[in-house]
C-alpha cells in the first residue's frame, strides 16, 4: 500500500506491507523497516523498529496524528490524500500558501506574474498581533494574491498561489 | 480565617469571597491561594472559557459577554456587576486585562469593593512610561540618557541626536517590544523615528516617542517588590528574563547568573526604594535593563502580579498571592528584609503553543493528549486540560514549568527532564525548542542576554535525524486504522515464499 506522510512540511513516501511475524514492513526509499507496536498498561505504545523499541505517546486527531517521543519531543505527522500525493510538487513544496492562522494582511511586495525567488518575502501577516512573513518555498511565478493589504482572512484560506515560472 | 491576621484591627476590609478577574492558568493558580485562605472563589469568564479548570473549580461561575472574548475580560462594568452578583468583597486581577488599570480599581473602590493590587494613583504613575521615568530620576535613581518628545517636540529629533548611537526608539504608549527601533548610525535616525511613529499609531493609538541610550547586550532583570499599608516596603531580589523571542520572555530565573553579590543588592535596594518613593502597595516589581558594563537603569514597573513570579516563591519560600491578600486587607508585612533569602536557584519555562521551527507562528488545536512532568522541584501552572482546545483568542501561552534546585546546573537538568517528560499532543509548541536554549553553552554559562535567540537561532533548531522520521513514519503507519485494514487484508509475500521454503 503506497502512502504519503508529510513531517515538518516535508513529505515522506513509504510503501507498507504485511510483515511475516504479525508486524508491518515499511519501504521508505532504498531501505526496508520491519515494524511493530505493544500497547502499554499506561496508553503508551512501544514501537519496534526492526528490533529497537522506543516508547511514545501517540495521539490521532481530524487529519493528523501527534507523536510524542523521549528527547525528541512532538510532532505532527499529516497524512497525505493520494490526490495530494499525485499533485503535490517536488520536495513537498506546495504551489498554493495557505494561512497558518486566521489574521490580516500587512503587506504583499509582489504582484500576479512576478518571479520570485525561493526564500523571497511574498506576504506579510499579522495574526494574533505578531506579524509573520510568509516566502516563497521554491523558485517560481506567482499565479495569484487572493488578498490585498488590510484584508483579513480565515484560517487555511488561501493566500498566494505560485506557478512554474 | 487567615492565620496570620494582625490581631487588633477590625477596621481593615474584610472578605469571604474574592472573584478572579482573568483566565487560564493565573486563575487557577489565584483559586489554589484563595482556597488555602479559607475564602470563597468567583471566576469571571467568557463562555470559550466555560470548560476552563479554573472555572470548573470555582464556586461560583460568572459568565461575561462581549463582541470578543478579551473584550469580555476588559469590561469593567461586567465585573464589577459580577463581583456584586457574586457576593465578593474583593478582585483579584491576576496580570494582563484589567490588572493595571486604574479606573477598574477605582471602579471597584466606588462600589465598595476591595482590588487587591496597588492605589490607583500608583497604577496612573506607572502606566505612563514617560512620568514614570521622570519620577524614578527625580528621585535619584537610575534611568538611562534619554530625549522626550513630548518635552519639546520641535528639538526631538536633535535631542536624540545629542545622545549619540546606539540609540533605541520606543513609543510612549507601549509595551512588549512593539514599535522599538535600535538606531546605529544616525543617518538612519529621522527614517526610524518615521517607522516608529506608524508602528506606534497602529499599536497604541498614539504615536508620541521618546528614545534612549541602548545598552550593547542587555540583560532583562527585574525586581519583585512587596508594600503594606502602612509605608513599609521590602524586595523579594531580583529575578533575570533574559531569554527574550520577540521582546517576549520564554525563560526566567533567580537568582541572576548575571549579577555579583554586591551588584545584586544595589539593584534590590533601589527597586525597594523606587518603591518606597511611590507609596507602593501590594506585590509590584521593577523592571531593570543591566549592560554588559555592570551599569543598570529603570526600565518600567509593573504594577500586578508577574507571569514569572513563581521562580521568587521557589527560592524564597513564599506564595505571594497570599501576601497580595494579606496587604489588600491592610495587614503589615509579615517578613522583614532580613527574613528574606534565596534558597536554591529556580528556572521557569513558559510552553507556548507555537512553532519555533517557523518564526514562532502561533499555534491553534485540540489538546489530545496533556500529560504534565512531576518530580522533586517540578511545579506546573497550567489552564488547559485534555479535550480542551488552544484557540486565537488569548496568548498562546498554554503552561509554566517551573523547577527549582539547589543549584542552578541542578535546576536546569531539571528543567530539561521536566520538559522532555511534558506530552501535548494535539498542538505545536516549543518546549523542544526550550531545552535546546537551556542547554545551549551561552545559556548554561549563564551569559545569555536578550538578543541570544536571534544571534544563535541556527544553533537552535535540532533537525530531525534519519531514525527519527523513521519512528514518527512507523508510529503515523502503525496508528492509521484504514492503512492496517488493507495491509492486514493482503496476503503476505512471506506467505507464498514460506511455502517454497519448508
Amino acid at each position: 500500500m503506497h502512502v504519503r506522510y508529510v513531517i515538518d512540511g516535508v513529505a515522506h513516501a513509504l510503501v507498507a506491507t504485511r510483515g511475516s511475524d504479525g508486524g508491518v514492513q515499511l519501504r521508505r526509499g532504498q531501505r526496508s523497516l520491519s515494524v511493530s507496536r505493544e500497547a502499554l498498561p499506561d496508553g503508551r505504545w512501544r514501537i519496534s523498529i526492526d528490533g529497537r523499541p522506543r516508547v511514545v505517546h501517540v495521539a490521532a486527531g481530524a487529519d493528523a496524528v501527534f507523536v510524542h517521543a523521549e528527547g525528541l519531543g512532538a510532532f505532527e505527522v499529516e497524512r497525505q490524500t493520494l490526490s495530494h500525493a499525485t499533485g503535490g510538487a517536488a520536495g513537498g513544496a506546495s504551489d498554493l500558501l495557505s494561512a497558518p492562522m486566521p489574521g490580516v494582511v500587512i503587506a504583499v511586495p509582489v504582484a500576479a506574474g512576478d518571479t520570485v525567488r525561493a526564500g523571497q518575502v511574498l506576504m506579510v501577516i499579522e495574526s494574533m498581533k505578531l506579524e509573520t512573513t510568509l516566502t516563497a518555498p521554491r523558485d517560481a511565478r506567482v499565479k495569484t494574491v487572493h488578498h490585498a493589504v488590510g484584508a483579513s482572512f480565515a484560517l487555511k484560506a488561501p493566500l498566494i498561489t505560485l506557478e512554474d515560472a | 480565617m487567615d492565620a496570620n491576621q494582625a490581631p487588633g484591627t477590625p477596621q481593615l476590609p474584610q472578605f469571604d469571597t474574592v472573584l478572579i478577574a482573568n483566565r487560564g492558568e493565573i486563575a487557577l493558580r489565584i483559586l489554589r491561594t484563595l482556597r488555602t485562605m479559607g475564602l470563597r472563589v468567583a471566576v469571571a469568564h467568557h463562555a470559550v472559557d466555560a470548560g476552563s479548570p479554573a472555572v470548573l473549580e470555582a464556586d461560583t461561575a460568572v459568565e461575561l459577554h462581549g463582541a470578543t472574548p478579551v473584550a469580555a475580560y476588559l469590561d469593567v462594568g461586567q465585573i464589577v456587576a459580577a463581583a456584586q452578583g457574586s457576593g465578593a468583597q474583593a478582585v483579584h486581577p491576576g496580570y494582563g486585562f484589567l490588572s493595571e488599570n486604574a479606573a477598574f480599581a477605582r471602579a471597584l473602590a466606588a462600589a465598595g469593593i476591595t482590588f487587591i493590587g496597588p492605589r490607583p494613583e500608583t497604577i496612573e504613575l506607572m502606566g505612563d512610561k514617560v512620568r514614570a521615568r521622570r519620577f524614578v530620576a527625580e528621585r535619584g535613581f537610575p534611568v538611562a540618557p534619554s530625549a522626550i518628545e513630548d518635552d519639546d517636540p520641535a528639538s526631538f529629533v536633535a535631542r536624540a541626536r545629542a545622545l549619540g548611537t546606539p540609540l533605541l526608539i520606543k513609543p510612549s504608549a507601549g509595551g512588549g517590544g512593539k514599535g522599538m527601533r535600535i538606531v546605529r548610525d544616525l543617518a538612519l535616525l529621522e527614517a526610524e523615528i518615521a517607522t516608529a511613529r506608524r508602528e506606534g499609531e497602529r499599536y497604541f493609538g498614539d504615536g508620541r516617542l521618546f528614545v534612549e541610550r541602548y545598552v550593547e547586550r542587555p540583560r532583562h532583570i527585574e525586581v519583585q517588590v512587596l508594600g503594606d499599608a502602612h509605608g513599609q516596603v521590602v524586595h523579594v531580589w531580583e529575578r533575570e528574563c533574559s531569554v527574550q523571542r520577540r521582546f517576549q520572555k520564554i525563560i526566567e530565573e533567580t537568582p541572576s547568573p548575571g549579577l555579583t553579590p554586591e551588584q545584586r543588592r544595589d539593584i534590590c535596594e533601589s527597586a525597594a526604594g523606587i518603591a518606597r518613593a511611590c507609596g507602593y502597595l501590594g506585590a509590584g516589581t521593577v523592571e531593570f535593563i543591566y549592560g554588559a558594563g555592570g551599569e543598570f537603569y529603570f526600565l518600567e514597573m509593573n504594577t500586578r502580579l508577574q507571569v514569572e513570579h513563581p521562580v521568587t516563591e521557589a527560592v524564597c519560600g513564599l506564595d505571594l498571592v497570599h501576601e497580595q491578600v494579606r496587604l489588600a486587607r491592610g495587614e503589615p508585612l509579615r517578613l522583614a528584609q532580613a527574613d528574606i533569602v534565596q534558597q536554591g536557584h529556580a528556572i521557569e519555562c513558559r510552553l507556548y503553543a507555537e512553532d519555533p521551527g517557523h518564526d514562532f507562528r502561533p499555534a491553534t488545536g485540540a489538546i489530545l493528549a496533556w500529560k504534565p512532568p512531576g518530580g522533586p522541584g517540578v511545579r506546573v501552572d497550567a489552564g488547559v486540560r485534555q479535550r480542551g482546545h488552544v484557540t486565537t483568542a488569548f496568548d498562546p501561552m498554554i503552561a509554566k514549568i517551573i523547577c527549582h534546585g539547589a543549584t542552578r546546573s541542578q535546576a536546569i537538568a531539571r528543567s530539561v527532564r521536566a520538559l522532555h517528560d511534558t506530552v501535548l499532543l494535539g498542538v505545536t509548541t516549543n518546549a523542544a525548542y526550550l531545552t535546546q536554549v537551556l542547554q545551549h553553552p551561552e545559556f548554561t554559562a549563564g551569559q545569555a542576554d536578550t538578543g541570544m535567540l536571534a544571534r544563535r537561532a541556527a544553533e537552535l533548531v535540532k533537525p530531525l535525524s534519519e531514525d527519527d522520521i523513521d519512528l514518527l513514519l512507523a508510529a503515523a503507519a502503525l496508528s492509521d486504522r484504514e492503512l492496517m485494514q488493507r495491509v492486514q487484508a493482503v496476503p503476505p509475500m512471506h506467505a507464498a515464499m514460506g511455502a517454497w521454503r519448508n
